[in-house]
């Protein structure tokens, strides 16, 4: 790099400020804004340490960088680790780029140049299912060109010979992104080696090899013979990075090569093109630096998946019991307007006591399905599903769930964590024994297998005080599950139990959601097997407006009574209905002041959607 | 000090330090028992081509001196300072192989924390004068629910440990590749089933050297499913079905029932497809399909139809229970006899699965369990056999476990045979073989041998249908993946003129792939 520039400052100043900012500001976005360990909360990755796990991988042409990322993805379980992680990654990026952009020309143009393809990366990564091996693909196919280029073997044998070598091993570990490299070195031989031959032979390998392995070498297909984790554009991640990134070397590299030459130079050459690019003051400078912060600014800005990551947040968050946390994302994330959103909405709920007391605070227009997930969507979140059987003790439901989601989203620790306690709960030790020998394979949770290996050999929940809750809650008697028809099983659930709160409480509400009040009624003598303290409120709401519509009173009536607190809303709640003597009418008032009630949901939420 | 010419007698030293000593036998301490060893190869009959049984020995010890020793030949000896025993092949190999017939015994010693070795009873084993068949051919998946996603047809070398794809469906989008059958155990004539995904529904069949891919389904039949070839090699039997399956709260969850099925013949000369009304009857459900060995009758399992029971009543699946019927055929005249019972299981509360006739046609090897037609999923389903001539059926003790047998198959020689049991962990099944000896009797099953003798403590996949075959698949994996994606090459079954047309509307399959791509919520 050149020592100064036009003003005085040192280019090393430029230099040292870029390669800091850069990789800081990473990190900060990393932990702070995307959150890295919402990687590992979408892509659940496995990794155990234990052969015939590591041999799985050995099998197809780009195997081997899978692994490695399944590695690393490791990683991502803590946020720090994860930015870091990510961080590092995107400085080897940089530096690679450095060193091949050194050798395309003696002086970048753009100070910050090496960093660009990161920022492409970077704009991907907003999207939490994109593959890390992509990225840790890219690192070695750069690596490889930069290997490739620096090495000073002209004669036509040796260089076909390096590029063969390098090739085949770079494609048997990376797979799709060999053909990064191909493209990179090709396009190099060809505008700075002036070779053709060559480069004609890199060419036929490019295509000759993954066809080769893919008919006689390797059990893929063609596809993923040439493209598997090259992160080409139109994979369903967003469409112009991965485009910007794929291209961006070989771009590079005619850019460079041919730039300087009749007919580019015509417009290499012009003014404007010249100062921005060559002369470096300090105003080219701030402004290519003012572009790389706006680049990065409005692709964060464009390709975001706010919802994503709240719908993410929410996943972590319930999976570790923060249900405060829940129905805050829920709320400020826009997720009531989802299923799951609601799902796990209603869970939290739940465990905060706030069930039977708010539920309808929250707009509950999706009805029952907003208790159980929708049928068409159960699939798509198998151990989540899993979740909500689990706690209410329909253990064989949990299992069921927790192998759909091992089929569905393989054997992650958080499904095989579950197979394992369900399976210890139904006594088939050996079973957990399997879900715990794998466990114990893994970095994370070998000390909580081994935990749970040891409760088997004791045959003693004292120290799972869950699992000891759950045995007690257990069906005794077989029937059959009816997917669309959950309550069934809560019926069951409460005549094994009938102090299986979240059974009764499920049960319960989902009556009042689907508008069943008369069999809602029916079952308030449950009420005295769970102790509350007070009548929940959704509850009198329900009482109140059934004895209003029927003038009924043969129910059994609730422990604690009533509320003076709930008659007198009520009262004023019918108060306003006859002041406008129109429903219509009364909706606005009603809604600002009651919206959070069941008499709301019953008048204008549940009978709209009916 | 220079060290080189040292080196090779350091290292010579360091190895003697390092390895177990052969543990003298006036100092053994005996224990009185058989050891505990995993997988259990104790009192078993073993053939003389197997691959190395190797096992752990489930005893506390800080080294581990196992000796093989036989009639005639070198002893083999393994020490290890691990209990995991790994017993070297060409030894193995020459021991077994000169001592057929004989008695094979393995005495473990064990060192304990004072450095005093034990030894435990020999395990005595005998192997067999008859070799087992050298493939075994199995479909490896995941216990399967409603959603599958990855799942592969393999071969496996029981001679050795290597094991080999011959379809795996991440090659053909991620589609269910199920029911393998091969002709009289030929590698190069075998057929399996493709469900759901972009290459279609369809049959693909490998017939000495080509590959087809045909479409089964016809006007009068679903898409066929359990299947059975005939010896000749020119007729398929199969069954379609109608599958639904369903959820228990209590104990296994997953049951399956049929809502409907019939028997088919499909012709692989003329392409056609043929039945008779009395394997196809809509008041009866017939599956399971069997030829004898010598092709003159159908095995099969059959059971009223869904309407005998009342519609609003409970649940019937508890009473559909199977009965073994089969009926003559006559190959070359194209001629169907009577359907004839052969063990009416419904009579006695049981119901009869998977029928497979000895190939000297002497007995019926099959599943019976408490109702239903999926024995897989039926924790009280265990293997029979049927004597064709007397009637008489025995339950197989030896064989049978608290868990799941299912799935078997014969060897050519009927010397041996395979099946399925979940009595490992009872979510998994895993192939066990058991060798039949001339006057019946079977021996102590023991469970296919792995290189790791952990293997199945952490394989969460299942064995299915395991099928023996005389050789290796020859036909490339990668070229069965291309014909399954040919679609522009299928072959659409032509259906038996004299049959008429039947198929109701398509219905919503059970089991279904998992869906890739984003969630939509």
């Amino acid at each position: 790099m050149h020592s100064s520039n036009k003003t005085g400052i040192s280019m090393k100043f430029w230099a040292i400020l870029i390669n800091s900012a850069f990789p800081l500001s990473y990190f900060m976005i990393f932990y702070f804004r995307i959150d890295a360990k919402l990687f590992y909360q979408a892509q659940q990755p496995v990794f155990f340490f234990h052969w015939p796990f590591i041999q799985s991988f050995t099998t197809y042409a780009g195997g081997l960088n899978e692994l490695l990322a399944a590695f690393l993805t490791q990683f991502f379980y803590r946020t720090w680790s994860g930015a870091v992680l990510l961080t590092i990654l995107f400085a080897c990026i940089a530096l690679v780029s450095y060193l091949l952009i050194r050798r395309l020309k003696n002086r970048s143009p753009v100070l910050f140049l090496h960093w660009l393809p990161t920022l492409f990366l970077f704009i991907l990564l907003h999207d939490y299912d994109f593959p890390l091996a992509v990225t840790t693909g890219f690192v070695l196919a750069l690596l490889a060109a930069v290997l490739f280029i620096y090495s000073n073997f002209y004669n036509i044998i040796f260089r076909g010979g390096i590029f063969i070598g390098l090739y085949t091993v770079l494609y048997y570990i990376t797979g799709g992104p060999a053909l990064l490299f191909v493209a990179i070195v090709l396009l190099y031989d060809l505008i700075y080696q002036q070779k053709v031959i060559l480069p004609a032979i890199y060419l036929g390998f490019a295509f000759f090899v993954p066809l080769f392995s893919s008919a006689f070498l390797f059990i893929q297909t063609r596809g993923s013979a040439y493209f598997l984790n090259l992160g080409l554009p139109g994979e369903g991640f967003a469409f112009w990075p991965a485009f910007f990134l794929l291209f961006f070397f070989p771009a590079l590299v005619l850019f460079f090569g041919l730039g300087a030459r009749a007919p580019f130079s015509t417009i290499t050459r012009t003014k404007c093109v010249q100062a921005f690019f060559s002369e470096r003051t300090t105003l080219t400078i701030v402004v290519q630096i003012c572009i790389a912060f706006v680049l990065s600014g409005a692709g964060t800005l464009f390709f975001a998946q706010k919802k994503q990551q709240a719908m993410l947040t929410v996943d972590y968050a319930a999976e570790h019991h923060l249900w405060q946390h829940v129905i805050e994302v829920v709320q400020n994330g826009h997720l009531l307007d989802t299923y799951i959103g609601r799902y796990q909405l209603n869970r939290a709920l739940y465990f905060t006591g706030q069930l039977c007391e708010s539920m309808f605070a929250f707009p509950q227009v999706a009805g029952y399905p907003g208790l159980f997930m929708p049928e068409n969507i159960r699939h798509l979140f198998p151990i989540q599903y899993s979740d909500l059987f689990y706690d209410l003790g329909l253990i064989n439901e949990a299992q069921h769930w927790a192998h759909e989601a091992l089929s569905v989203t393989g054997d992650t620790p958080r499904n095989l964590q579950r197979l394992a306690l369900v399976y210890i709960l139904k006594k088939e030790y050996a079973a957990a024994q399997k879900c715990l020998a794998l466990l114990s394979r893994t970095s994370r949770y070998k000390r909580w297998a081994n935990q749970l290996a040891d409760v088997i050999e004791k045959k003693d929940f004292s120290s799972y005080p869950k699992l000891k809750q759950l045995d007690g809650l257990m069906l005794k008697s077989d029937f059959i599950v009816i997917p669309s028809q959950p309550e069934v099983c809560l019926e069951e659930l409460l005549s094994v139990n009938n102090h299986n709160k979240m059974a009764y409480e499920y049960y319960m509400m989902g009556l009042l959601l689907d508008g069943k009040v008369g069999r809602f009624m029916n079952r308030l003598e449950g009420l005295q097997h769970i102790h509350y303290q007070q009548t929940p409120r959704h509850f009198e709401e329900a009482i109140l407006m059934y004895m209003m519509n029927t003038g009924r009173r043969d129910f059994a009536p609730p422990p604690a009574g009533l509320s003076a607190n709930t008659i007198a809303a009520f009262q004023d709640y019918i108060g306003i209905l006859k002041k406008y003597n129109n429903p219509t009418a009364a909706y606005r008032e009603l809604a600002a002041k009651y919206g959070n009630t069941y008499w709301f949901y019953a008048s204008y939420i549940y009978q709209k959607d009916q | 000090m220079r060290l080189k010419p040292y080196a090779g007698f350091l290292f010579l030293l360091f190895c003697i330090s390092c390895s177990v000593h052969k543990p003298v036998r006036e100092h053994n301490a005996p224990i009185n028992r058989l050891p505990t060893i995993e997988p259990d190869y104790t009192d078993i009959v073993l053939p003389p081509n197997s691959a190395p049984m190797n096992f752990i020995v489930q005893e506390a010890a800080t080294a581990y001196y196992v000796e093989f020793s036989a009639k005639t030949g070198k002893s083999l000896v393994v020490s290890s300072s691990s209990p995991s025993i790994r017993i070297p092949f060409r030894p193995w190999k020459e021991l077994l192989n000169k001592n057929r017939g004989h008695t094979l015994q393995i005495t473990v010693y064990i060192r304990d924390q004072h450095k005093a070795w034990h030894s435990f009873q020999p395990i005595l084993n005998e192997i067999a004068a008859d070799d087992i068949q050298p493939y075994l051919a199995y479909r490896l998946i995941k216990p399967l629910y409603v959603y599958w996603d990855q799942m592969g047809l393999y071969q496996r070398d029981l001679t050795s440990f290597r094991e080999r794809p011959i379809i795996l469906n991440r090659t053909t989008g991620g589609n269910c590749v199920n029911c393998h059958s091969f002709h009289n155990y030929n590698p190069d004539r075998f057929l399996f089933h493709m469900r759901a995904g972009e290459v279609g529904t369809a049959m693909m069949l490998a017939y000495d050297g080509n590959i087809y891919k045909i479409d089964t389904s016809t006007s009068f039949n679903r898409a066929t499913a359990y299947r059975a070839w005939h010896p000749n090699g020119q007729i398929v039997a199969f069954s379609a079905n109608t599958v639904n399956q369903f959820f228990h709260t209590v104990g296994e969850n997953r049951d399956v029932y049929d809502k409907a099925s019939d028997l088919v013949l499909y012709n692989v000369a003329n392409n056609m497809i043929t039945s008779c009304p009395d394997i196809a009857t809509s008041e009866r459900m017939e599956t399971y399909p069997e030829w004898s060995p010598d092709g003159k009758y159908l095995y099969f399992c059959a059971t009223d139809g869904l309407q005998v029971y009342d519609p609003e009543g409970e649940h019937p699946y508890r009473q559909i229970k199977y009965d073994l019927m089969r009926i003559p055929f006559d190959a070359a005249t194209n001629f169907w006899g009577s359907v004839e019972p052969v063990l009416l299981a419904s009579e006695f509360g049981q119901s009869v699965t998977h029928p497979k006739v000895s190939p000297d046609g002497q007995y019926v090897l099959f599943c019976m369990s408490s109702y239903g037609n999926f024995s897989i999923y039926k924790q009280d389903a265990d293997l029979y056999l049927l004597d064709t001539q007397t009637k008489e059926y025995d339950r197989l003790y030896l064989l049978n476990s608290d868990k799941t047998e299912s799935y078997h198959s014969w060897s050519r020689d009927g010397r041996w045979i395979v099946f399925s049991s979940k009595r490992e962990d009872g979510v998994c099944a895993r192939p066990y073989f058991s060798h039949v000896d001339a006057s019946g009797h079977f021996s102590k099953p023991y469970v296919l041998p792995q290189k790791n003798p952990a293997f199945y403590r952490t394989f969460f996949k299942t064995y299915n249908i395991p099928e023996f075959i005389s050789g290796p698949v020859r036909v490339r994996p990668q070229k069965l993946a291309r014909s399954a994606w040919d679609n522009n090459n299928v072959i659409k079954a032509n259906l038996d003129p004299k049959l008429g047309e039947r198929v109701e509307e398509s219905e919503d399959p059970m089991w279904k792939p998992v869906q890739k791509g984003r969630k939509k919520i």
